[in-house]
Formats: C-alpha cells, sequence, structure tokens
C-alpha cells in the first residue's frame, strides 16, 4: 500500500488528492500510485465512491438544467405575470374616458421588447412566433403567423393595460410600415386587438396612434 | 376525487429542505422578493426541465411544461405558503403535465398499422420513479444555495454551466492564481459535502 508523498496523509489518501482522482486530473505517475492504494483501502475506497457521486450529480445539474432563454425568462416572470390584471372591459372604457377627458394621455410613447409570456425566443415554433412590447402602462402582445415558409405571413396583436393602469385602447389606428414606407393600417376593435391578414416577410415597425401614441422597434417578420 | 400521489420510501442518500424553511421562501416571493423568487426557482428549475424530457418530449414541448409549471407555481405561491412539501407539489404538477402532453403527442402521430395497444407497455415514469431524482436535485440546490457566494459561483462555473469553465478561466474570471483554482474547489466541494451530511441527509420525510 503506497502511503508516501504529497497526496497522502496519515496513511489515507486527502480529499483533495480523491477529488483530483475521481475527476482524472492527476498525472499518470499519481494517478496509478492512488489507484493502488484504493485496491486495499476501503476507507479511501468509500470515500472516492461518495465524491464521484457528488461530482456527477453536480455534473448531472448541468446535463438537465433547461437553456438559458427559459431560466431567464422564468426569473422574470413577477415582473412579466404580477402586473398584468385585466378588468372587465366596459369598466376600461369609462376609465379610459375619464382620463382621456383630463386630457391625461399626450406624449409618445416607446415601446421597449421585453421576454414574451410564452413560446419565449422559440421563434416559428408550430408555425407562430410571438413578441411582448411593454410601454410603461401598457403592453403589446403580438403573434406573427408563418403558414408556409413561401405564404404571406398575418400579425396578431392586443394592446393590454398593466396593473392598476385602467386604460383600454379602442379608437386607435394601429399602422405598419416597412422601411419608411406605410404597407397597411387597420384599427383595435372593443378589445384592443388588431389583425394584418397578409404580411410579406420583411423588417417592420409598428405605430399606434390615437389617445396613447406609441411606436415599436423594427421586427422581423 | 384523484388519490394523492404515493411515495415509496426513498432511497435518495438527501432530504429536500424542511417544510418551515420552504415556507419561508415562499413568504419572502409572496412579499415580492424578486432575489427569493430567484432561489426558489434556482432549486426547482433542473426539476421541472429533466422530468418532460424523462417522458420523451422533444425540446420545445419540455419548454412547454417548463413555462406552464413555473407560471402555475408562481401563482400558486399564495396556497403554497400553508402547504408542507414544495417538491412533491413541483413534482406531481410537472409529471402531470408531462404526462398529459405526452399522451396527446403519441395520440398525435401516426402509426405505421394498428396495434394491439394491450400489448404496448406504459413506459412512463411514474411520480415514485422520479422522486428520488428530484429530491436529490432539490437538495444539491438548496445546499450550494447555503454556501457562501464566492464558493456557490466557484461551483456553478466549473460544475453547473452548460460549458463548464476550464481552471484557467476561472482563475481569470475570480482574479487569483490559478495554481489556487483546483485547492479551493476542494474546500467548496468539501463543505458542500458537509451541508449534504449534516443537514441535507437521509430518507424524506
Amino acid at each position: 500500500m503506497t502511503m508516501r508523498g504529497p497526496h497522502f496523509r496519515k496513511a489515507h489518501v486527502t480529499e483533495a488528492a480523491l477529488l483530483d482522482h475521481v475527476e482524472q486530473r492527476l498525472n499518470d505517475d499519481s494517478h496509478r500510485d492512488i489507484q493502488r492504494h484504493l485496491a486495499d483501502c476501503h476507507r479511501c475506497r468509500s470515500e472516492a465512491a461518495d465524491l464521484l457521486r457528488l461530482v456527477e450529480d453536480l455534473r448531472a445539474e448541468s446535463r438537465d438544467s433547461p437553456p438559458p432563454h427559459l431560466a431567464a425568462w422564468a426569473r422574470m416572470i413577477p415582473e412579466l405575470v404580477a402586473p398584468r390584471t385585466r378588468p372587465g372591459w366596459l369598466k376600461l372604457v369609462a376609465d379610459t374616458w375619464a382620463d382621456l377627458a383630463g386630457g391625461a394621455l399626450a406624449s409618445i410613447v416607446s415601446l421597449q421588447p421585453t421576454p414574451m409570456l410564452r413560446g419565449v425566443d422559440i421563434p416559428h415554433r408550430a408555425g407562430r412566433r410571438r413578441l411582448l412590447f411593454a410601454a410603461g402602462r401598457f403592453d403589446l402582445d403580438m403573434e406573427i403567423g408563418y403558414p408556409g415558409a413561401d405564404d404571406p405571413r398575418h400579425i396578431h396583436g392586443q394592446v393590454l393595460p398593466v396593473g392598476q393602469t385602467r386604460h383600454l385602447w379602442t379608437d386607435c389606428d394601429v399602422h405598419l410600415t416597412r422601411g419608411r414606407a406605410a404597407y397597411a393600417r387597420t384599427r383595435l376593435d372593443r378589445r384592443g386587438e388588431f389583425v394584418f391578414p397578409r404580411v410579406l416577410a420583411g423588417r417592420y415597425h409598428l405605430t399606434l396612434t390615437g389617445p396613447a401614441p406609441a411606436r415599436t422597434p423594427s421586427f422581423e417578420v | 376525487m384523484p388519490r394523492p400521489p404515493v411515495f415509496r420510501k426513498s432511497t435518495a442518500p438527501y432530504r429536500v429542505p424542511t417544510p418551515a424553511e420552504e415556507q419561508e421562501l415562499v413568504a419572502a416571493c409572496l412579499a415580492g422578493d424578486a432575489a427569493a423568487w430567484r432561489r426558489l426557482l434556482s432549486r426547482y428549475e433542473t426539476v421541472i426541465w429533466l422530468i418532460p424530457k424523462r417522458f420523451g418530449l422533444c425540446e420545445e414541448d419540455a419548454a412547454e411544461v417548463f413555462q406552464a409549471v413555473c407560471l402555475a407555481l408562481f401563482r400558486g405561491l399564495p396556497r403554497l405558503k400553508q402547504a408542507a412539501g414544495l417538491t412533491r407539489w413541483v413534482l406531481t404538477t410537472t409529471h402531470r403535465q408531462s404526462r398529459d402532453l405526452a399522451r396527446k403527442r403519441r395520440r398525435e402521430a401516426p402509426l405505421p398499422e394498428e396495434p394491439d395497444l394491450s400489448t404496448i407497455p406504459d413506459q412512463s415514469p411514474s411520480v415514485a420513479d422520479l422522486h428520488e431524482e428530484a429530491v436529490t436535485r432539490v437538495a444539491i440546490r438548496a445546499a450550494i444555495d447555503r454556501l457562501a457566494p464566492r464558493c456557490a459561483e466557484l461551483l456553478r462555473l466549473l460544475y453547473l454551466e452548460a460549458d463548464p469553465l476550464s481552471y484557467r478561466e476561472v482563475a481569470k474570471r475570480f482574479d487569483i492564481p490559478e495554481g489556487t483554482v483546483g485547492p479551493t474547489r476542494a474546500r467548496c466541494l468539501s463543505r458542500l459535502r458537509e451541508i449534504l451530511e449534516k443537514e441535507l441527509r437521509g430518507s424524506t420525510k
């Protein structure tokens, strides 16, 4: 039984050396020395087995961890989900008009992209892709449908109030712009939704006019 | 009324954190503590991800289950505050979601011939099958959570990353000599073992 050298203390292999051994970080000579010792020493063998299991358990953690983008999305759930309470639309309309009468909404808001709630970073999943833009007082939830590789896409969106802000944008135009050219225009319906049924592939941005003017950064369709 | 899952006596070397500790974490989440939510997730995200994979679901379907369970977990926190056994809740919820989606996918898949369904064994893992693995994962995450931040970060970079860093890269990140990385990681692992053995050892409650 080998018991001398930097890897041994009091007739047993040190924990650090056993760890290097199970992780195969030792040179051939040291590895052989420890291997020989383990053949005769039950205590060190058992210790090595425990360390190996721990290292394997840790490595399994990395193997079975969710993809980083999903983990990042999950960490943001409190920010994304908690404020998204949606009061009844009649109440929303009443509140909106009350705010409008008070001239509360005026300046153009720049919408910022945020991670979406579902299908995050999984583009073209099952023929669709979702984007969520936030503007503080409301969110724009948008889905781009891809029926086929060369078919025109469709864009369906909804403007959602955030938190205690009880506005519903119904009397509002939605402009789809490609580069600098106006591409299509539609109107929000009474639920704050809109649809562009046929959109060719390209880079676009959306502008909401009316009581809460806002513009998205450009996005790929 | 559905019967609660039966848990056989676990042979896992570790046990999950105590209900009191879990409830404390849940209470902090409910109080709006973002760091507590991140800690809670880091403890359970591997379990939530690996179960749909054990059902043979593809990456996209596993992502769907993962998102649904994480959302359900967040929305269910007010109810979980009173309940012991967060691990069991996560395990059974993820198992149910994965099982339902796996069944749906099987129904959608075209079959080559008319099979005799009675001869096809159901190879879906049961809750009890997954229990031991889930307990081990949660215990390890909880133990890492109890390490000093520097140790936890070092182990994360060396073992938990999808693409673990080399000693040289870790040395650069921590601004320490490369030769000290090995001994430091040995001390951190030793402390991790100590936590697992002294605080999280034994069968589940």
